[in-house]
């Protein structure tokens, strides 16, 4: 019972930032999209606004992954 | 009619329309563009025209020739003003293009107006005016009515024919003008019909775009409003009638104000340059209206997810045929630059300064 719980715990910690992610990178690819059709030489900096909502999804796995060897 | 043409049920675009408009809004011309541009002849602001976004249609202008310089710029400005903005609406879907589409009916507001009160007879030229191509409706819908539809009652009977709400509209404000012979009751009929079109448009989405869109139309009211009240006095006009549904000027407060001061006061219009300083009321209309226009300018940089990007850029574009059209009779005829720059609506201006 006590792992089932952990192991829920675990993909919450990943699940909810994953769909935050996804929301933001839904966003900012769109307005991304929009702005490099017209200004090619923003592609770079896109690119990297992109990639920074990851961060939030990689967070989580460190702390599922934290949750797991703490507890399990 | 573009209205028609895509679902106003999908989610909304705001983010991908706004970048683009974002980006695009980089082309438009600074104050020092403009200042630079009325210290030059016509020719100066032609050969601008043809390496500026407005080349490709001005080169069209060229090509399919006729008419003097001035009708070649403000041909190819207006086309060129209604290539930016249409171009927005057909990146739009959901709610962005209901309220995109919503912004272009005010080319179809200034159009309408056109037509009736150059109807019947005696105003109407030959050839079209310059139509505000951005509308809604089709220019060669306003190009028929102007051209084989010259009394009221031709013109109302055209219009229902068209199968679309602005046409409605107007045909309602032409039989308006049919039965009484009276422009300003047709006038009247046909900004009321349109607000309130709006008014139920923007009602339908219950957020704070939805809200934006109500404010917008709740402060050109107040415009409306305004320009009434100053004409209060005259024996032509009687009782003044005003419009419902203002932003800052209730009917009451319209009514019972005997001077500007007084109506400003309570009304949430502020920095009206001029106010109190007893300057003359076209003057301050004049500025009432730049306030206006500075309110939706510094719309463009408040929430960048939303309308308020497109409300300040489509204001931005309009300003710029405007200015540009100005520019143009003014150098035509052979105003000073200090002069036309009076006439402009520029970006961050108190007083306008000419440089050397």
């Amino acid at each position: 019972m006590e792992k089932a719980i952990i192991a829920i715990a675990a993909a919450l910690a990943v699940g909810i930032p994953a769909i935050a992610t996804a929301y933001a990178q839904a966003k900012i690819g769109t307005a991304g999209a929009g702005t490099v059709a017209e200004k090619p030489e923003t592609g770079g900096t896109i690119i990297i606004l992109e990639a920074l909502p990851e961060t939030m999804v990689i967070l989580g796995f460190v702390v599922a992954i934290m949750l797991i060897l703490r507890f399990a | 009619m573009i209205l028609s043409q895509k679902s106003a049920d999908e989610s909304p675009n705001y983010e991908y329309v706004n970048a683009v408009v974002r980006a695009r809004a980089a082309r438009l011309l600074g104050r020092d563009v403009f200042l630079r541009l009325a210290s030059g002849a016509p020719e100066d602001l032609e050969l601008f025209l043809l390496e500026s976004q407005y080349g490709p249609r001005y080169r069209e202008q060229l090509a399919t020739g006729g008419g003097s310089l001035l009708g070649r710029i403000e041909n190819a400005l207006s086309a060129g003003t209604a290539d930016l903005l249409l171009d927005t609406a057909l990146l739009a879907r959901g709610e962005t293009f209901v309220f995109i589409c919503l912004i272009l009916s005010m080319g179809d507001l200034h159009n309408g107006r056109i037509l009736l009160r150059a109807s019947p007879g005696p105003l109407r030229q030959k050839n079209s005016p310059s139509w505000h191509r951005y509308a809604l409706a089709d220019t060669s819908f306003y190009d028929d009515l102007w051209r084989k539809h010259a009394t009221p009652a031709a013109g109302a009977i055209r219009c229902h024919q068209e199968d679309n709400d602005i046409a409605r509209i107007l045909g309602v404000a032409y039989m308006t003008l049919h039965e009484t012979g009276d422009l300003f009751r047709a006038e009247r009929s046909f900004y009321s019909g349109w607000a309130e079109w709006w008014r139920k448009q923007a009602a339908t989405r219950k957020n704070q775009n939805g809200r934006r869109m109500a404010e917008y139309l709740g402060r050109l009211t107040d415009l409306w409003n305004f320009s009434i009240w100053l004409r209060r006095g005259s024996k032509e006009e009687g009782e003044p009638e005003y419009f419902t549904g203002g932003w800052g000027f209730s009917k009451e407060i319209l009514q019972s104000s005997r001077d500007m001061e007084a109506l400003f006061a309570s009304s949430g219009w502020k920095d009206i340059p001029g106010l109190g300083e007893g300057r003359a009321e076209s003057e301050i209309f004049r500025s009432f209206q730049r306030s206006f226009y500075e309110w939706q300018r510094r719309l463009y940089r408040k929430n960048l997810l939303g309308i308020d990007v497109l409300l300040g850029y489509s204001a931005r574009a309009v300003q710029e045929w405007k200015n540009l059209s100005l520019i143009a009779v003014g150098a035509s005829l052979k105003m000073s630059p200090e002069e036309i720059a009076e006439h402009l609506f520029l970006p961050d201006e108190g007083t306008v300064k000419v440089r050397d």
